[in-house]
């Protein structure tokens, strides 16, 4: 069985072996909400599963959906980042004198969507927890603000979000 | 004329005067309730805004109710350790930095005579240890 990567930190990995015993090999992976044991058998490939997962957890991890969900959030991320690094170039013409004020408002004007953060996706909560857990190994996310630029979530839904995952 | 505080609470007006520690540029962005495009700050640490010059309630019956948790009266004013701060001005704004305004350690003061809207956020420390970098972390 492969790892199943969902953020860092959130695996541990436990290696439990068995000598002259008929089982092989017992693994337990401790994924998010998920915990797992596989059990190889001695003789030919099979690999026989059994755990626990804190509701869909390990559906959407062995399906894929979790990977879907960190696919679309780290394209948002990059996406948006470039709106920004975008925004700040076309800033910068502006104030060098590259730009009129004119010829700036007209590019904003016409193309909001490459210079403008969205603040508009309203999150869930595991959308915030799973967000929080990307954000992590990202640089410079300090704020809620940064959050909500990162993956264009509502700014004042992450707020309501925040205070029930820090009790969680 | 109130005082804020608490995370959430908002302040609208025509001219508004801030405080902060540190005063942060973070580009344009939609405004999450009024979708109107505006230049974002925001503040870090011994923060507050408040209403100079007050501005009128929006005409728009729809945002008009979207908006009526926000407080319009002259004087009115947030304190906190996080602001979130959106200036309808494209220009950046540049803060003055005043000694002995707040501890040891100088203040910026940054008068804004544009339509701004500041909202209080969720404290600095506490964002930090949702993401796990805070130093008050209880680990087993």
């Amino acid at each position: 069985m492969d790892k199943l990567i969902t953020g860092t930190n959130s695996i541990q990995e436990v290696n439990k072996t068995f000598s002259g015993n008929e089982i092989d090999t017992v693994t337990s992976y401790y994924m998010n909400g998920t915990t797992v044991y596989t059990l190889k058998h001695p003789e030919n490939d099979t690999i026989f599963i059994a755990g626990v997962s804190e509701g869909d957890s390990f559906i959407n991890q062995i399906t894929g959906r979790s990977f879907e969900n960190i696919y679309n959030l780290l394209i948002k991320a990059v996406n948006n980042r470039t709106v920004e690094r975008d925004y700040f170039r076309l800033y910068s013409e502006f104030i060098s004198g590259v730009l009129s004020e004119k010829d700036f408002e007209k590019e904003l004007n016409e193309h909001e969507d490459n210079y403008v953060i969205q603040n508009n996706i309203i999150p869930t909560k595991d959308d915030v927890r799973f967000a929080l857990n990307i954000a992590k190994d990202i640089k410079d996310v300090e704020t809620s603000e940064d959050l909500s630029s990162l993956f264009s979530f509502n700014s004042i839904e992450i707020e309501k979000l925040l205070p029930i995952l820090n009790n969680d | 004329m109130a005082i804020y505080i608490n995370v959430g609470e908002v302040i609208e007006g025509k001219t508004i005067d801030c405080t902060a520690k540190k005063w942060l540029w973070k580009g344009l962005k939609k405004h999450p309730i009024t979708q109107k495009r505006m230049t974002l700050y925001v503040t870090d640490r011994t923060s507050s805004a408040s209403i100079i010059k007050t501005i009128d309630e929006p005409t728009d019956e729809k945002l008009k109710e979207m908006t009526k948790h926000f407080h319009r009266m002259e004087d009115d004013k947030l304190e906190a350790d996080s602001l979130s701060v959106y200036v309808n001005k494209i220009q950046q704004i540049t803060p003055i930095v005043k000694e002995g305004i707040s501890g040891r350690h100088g203040a910026q003061i940054i008068h804004i005579t544009e339509h701004t809207i500041a909202e209080v956020k969720t404290p600095l420390e506490t964002f930090k240890k949702l993401l796990g970098y805070s130093n008050n972390l209880i680990t087993e």
